[in-house]
């Protein structure tokens, strides 16, 4: 699922069982191949994801207990990387920046994983420029190589109302964005077949998406008039088939 | 295309007549009888001979006179009226529902001379299915009632466990105390709602003890006087010594109560209900006798008495299951409820429970455990109150406690422990991991760690799981915080007279109980 070294991110909205499943896959197989992994998150989904990482049959107990998976809170890191309230990279470097460097020191170990949602912390309190301005961090400290990053947006692709202004150059941090699910995906490909025909192979962006996450963007592009609807009507589809699921 | 074989003559149309279920009836177009078949017979009291040649406004309630005219009316233009549904009057008084097909009936020359029409008895299926609809809307009520119940049995558990612990900390003198009583006091009123509310949508959990069937006599009568009102005199015969059983006692107020109720409505003219306590040591039984001075019932009556949705009253005036709930209860408690009675004789419901020793007779009763102890407790609850009262109870009872909301947590403050953790009390349902797969995780870790499960749905788990999960305790919410102490105690004396047990090295879930 994920390819060395990627930078995904996940556009969530309510779901956080799909969170919790993608995350807890994206760490769980990191942890059997030996590799340390960071996840910074809040408390609901810290042990959300350690759940679900019992739930797979990892054992996050020994993860925790021996230092191969360390638990760091979100809103806490934020708040010792900012200076004045605002972002800096020294800032950044000195608290995320080591507790990467920290762990890869202390495992000896090749590779890393890490999980953060202080990105999605930024978004939430109306901060998508700081939010891209975070990612450009942690894309510099990427370029060392060795660490993947999972990074979770609580962003609702089928909100009509979600500025796609601010949140494209958020998409583009990435090297890609991952799938919010096989019922949105049917659910927003149905609608559009439905109300304004099926839309475009590949849509156009810079990031690899799924061609139905693609499609969402798309739409309010080519069909702004109709957007609303069709977003509207998705919703409907997806909240059937998981109710009928 | 309806018609008659030309061979087919009078005699067999009269003979599917004469076989017919249904009441098949012909009339002049001014409502006289001409023909009366047994079916009808049955089904309005009236013989062929009382009704041939009278008038068939007979059969009909008046305020549905202007109905029939209406009827007749129609047959007049030569139209049929189909499936109506519609009461009559039986020879005896009774109303029965009946579905009319009446339709008109043409001489050889054409002329219209009458009407048919066929009557069917459909009192039994409306009742039927009334019911079923009364039984669908308690069942409703019941769901909706037992969810708001259930979640504020957790919140009640909460507020009467802090109530609890600012009783110990405010001095008896202190001018708080009067109000800290006073909300005591509407507590304990709530859970005592709460608990009606769950016995109503059968969610209660039935939480036996030794009780003595006297005292819950002489406490249910001071309700059931309310219930039976003042036409009815309540005598109550208690035998002088005390008459243990081992039941719930909210089971047995419900039993009473809908006995009386029963009794209530078979008294309307007014009557005595009495009831007696006793035992017979030598049947080794415990006796309930609920007797009423009321119209009494016949054997076809007294047969389906305790039959689901059997009833004898009115159309939403009585739901059928009052009886079958008592005859439930008193299964569950091991006895039997028996019944005499003849039409005119009022009845007698004969209760008989095992007899069960007082609990002071008891040996290794919980009241004489230590209940103090300085093991430390990992306490888990997604339900954060309900977390805080389980770890403030445990650590004025001595303990260390971890507490942790939810199944992750509670691995996380697992794997970051800087002791051994000798026992989890974790909620059963909790979203994600449930208690059972959360004391899976741990185990794996701690094989001999022992565990006490909390559950607020202990209702739905089944037979003896209600006591015991694999080889944990359970314990249903709500609880007061010395029935925490208690239960957390006796799970850690279980574990520790475990032979080798210290730490132990039991696999990670069995499913046998800790020999108790």
């Amino acid at each position: 699922m994920h390819s060395p070294c990627s930078h995904v991110v996940q556009l969530y909205g309510d779901d956080a069982l799909l969170l919790r499943q993608q995350v807890g896959q994206f760490i769980g197989e990191g942890l059997a191949a030996g590799e340390p992994a960071l996840i910074i998150a809040g408390p609901r989904n810290r042990d959300a994801f350690v759940c679900q990482l019992g739930e797979d049959g990892r054992d996050p107990i020994t993860a925790i207990r021996t230092g191969q998976l360390v638990l760091i809170d979100a809103a806490t890191l934020l708040g010792q990387m900012m200076v004045d309230g605002k972002l800096t990279w020294e800032g950044f470097d000195r608290s995320a920046g080591a507790a990467v460097r920290e762990l890869r020191a202390r495992t000896a170990a090749p590779r890393m994983r890490a999980y953060g949602e202080m990105v999605g912390i930024l978004w939430d309190a109306g901060r998508a420029a700081d939010a891209a301005t975070l990612e450009d961090y942690w894309n510099r400290l990427l370029t060392d190589g060795g660490v993947s990053l999972f990074c979770g947006y609580p962003i609702d692709l089928m909100d009509p109302a979600l500025d796609t202004d601010a949140l494209q150059p958020l998409i583009d941090a990435h090297t890609h964005l991952l799938s919010s699910g096989p019922a949105f995906d049917s659910a927003l490909t149905r609608a559009i077949t439905t109300l304004v025909g099926p839309g475009p192979d590949t849509p156009d962006g810079a990031t690899p998406m799924p061609r139905a996450e693609a499609l969402a963007l798309w739409v309010r592009k080519a069909h702004p008039d109709r957007a609303a609807e069709v977003l509207a009507c998705a919703r409907q589809y997806q909240s059937t088939q998981l109710r009928a699921g | 295309m309806a018609g008659t074989n030309p061979g087919f003559d009078r005699d067999h149309l009269a003979a599917i007549v004469e076989s017919s279920e249904d009441g098949i009836v012909s009339k002049t177009l001014d409502g006289t009888v001409q023909s009366w078949n047994p079916a009808a017979e049955r089904i309005f009291g009236y013989t062929a001979e009382e009704m041939i040649g009278g008038s068939i406004f007979r059969l009909i309630p008046p305020d549905l006179h202007d109905e029939e005219h209406r009827i007749l009316h129609e047959i007049s233009l030569g139209h049929r009226v189909a499936h109506y549904e519609t009461e009559r009057i039986r020879k005896d008084g009774r109303r029965v529902l009946i579905s009319l097909t009446v339709s008109p009936i043409w001489n050889e020359e054409g002329t219209l001379i009458g009407a048919a029409s066929v009557k069917r008895d459909v009192t039994a299926q409306r009742n039927l299915e009334e019911q079923l609809r009364q039984a669908q809307k308690l069942e409703a009520l019941g769901q909706l009632a037992g969810g708001v119940a259930h979640d504020f049995n957790n919140i009640l558990t909460i507020i009467s466990g802090f109530t609890a612990f600012l009783s110990r900390a405010i001095p008896p003198d202190s001018p708080g105390r009067p109000d800290l009583i006073g909300i005591e006091n509407a507590t304990e009123r709530a859970t005592q709602l709460t608990q009606q509310l769950l016995a109503f949508a059968r969610h209660q959990t039935a939480q036996v003890e030794v009780i003595d069937l006297v005292a819950m006599v002489n406490e249910t009568a001071v309700l059931l006087r309310r219930v039976l009102g003042d036409h009815i005199r309540l005598e109550v015969r208690p035998s002088g010594a005390p008459v243990w059983v081992r039941a719930d006692p909210g089971q047995i107020s419900q039993v009473l109560i809908n006995l009386a109720v029963n009794a209530r409505d078979a008294m309307s003219g007014g009557g005595t209900l009495t009831i007696a306590a006793f035992d017979d040591a030598a049947a080794d039984c415990a006796f309930l006798t609920v007797r009423d001075t009321g119209h009494g019932m016949d054997e076809t009556t007294r047969e389906q008495l305790f039959d689901r949705f059997f009833t004898t009253k009115q159309p939403g005036q009585g739901t059928g299951l009052g009886l079958t709930t008592v005859a439930s209860i008193v299964r569950a408690a091991g006895g039997r409820v028996e019944v005499e009675s003849a039409p005119g004789k009022g009845a007698v419901f004969r209760i008989s429970l095992p007899r069960a020793r007082p609990a002071g007779q008891v040996d290794g009763t919980p009241e004489a455990i230590e209940l103090r102890g300085t093991e430390t407790v990992l306490v888990v609850d997604d339900e954060t109150g309900a977390a805080a009262l389980a770890a403030r109870t445990l650590l004025d009872y001595g303990y260390s406690v971890i507490q942790a909301t939810g199944p992750g947590a509670a691995m996380i403050a697992f794997a970051q422990r800087a002791s051994p953790v000798d026992l989890v009390v974790t909620d059963l349902v909790m979203p994600g991991l449930n208690g059972r797969g959360l004391v899976e995780q741990l185990r794996v870790h701690e094989p001999g760690l022992a565990v006490l499960y909390v559950s607020g749905h202990a209702d739905k788990l089944i037979g003896d799981m209600q006591s015991h999960v694999g080889d944990a305790p359970v314990i249903a919410k709500p609880f007061t915080p010395t029935q925490l102490a208690r239960a957390v105690r006796q799970t850690l004396n279980d574990r520790n007279a475990q032979p080798g047990q210290s730490g132990g090295t039991s696999p990670a879930i069995s499913t046998s109980r800790n020999p108790r």
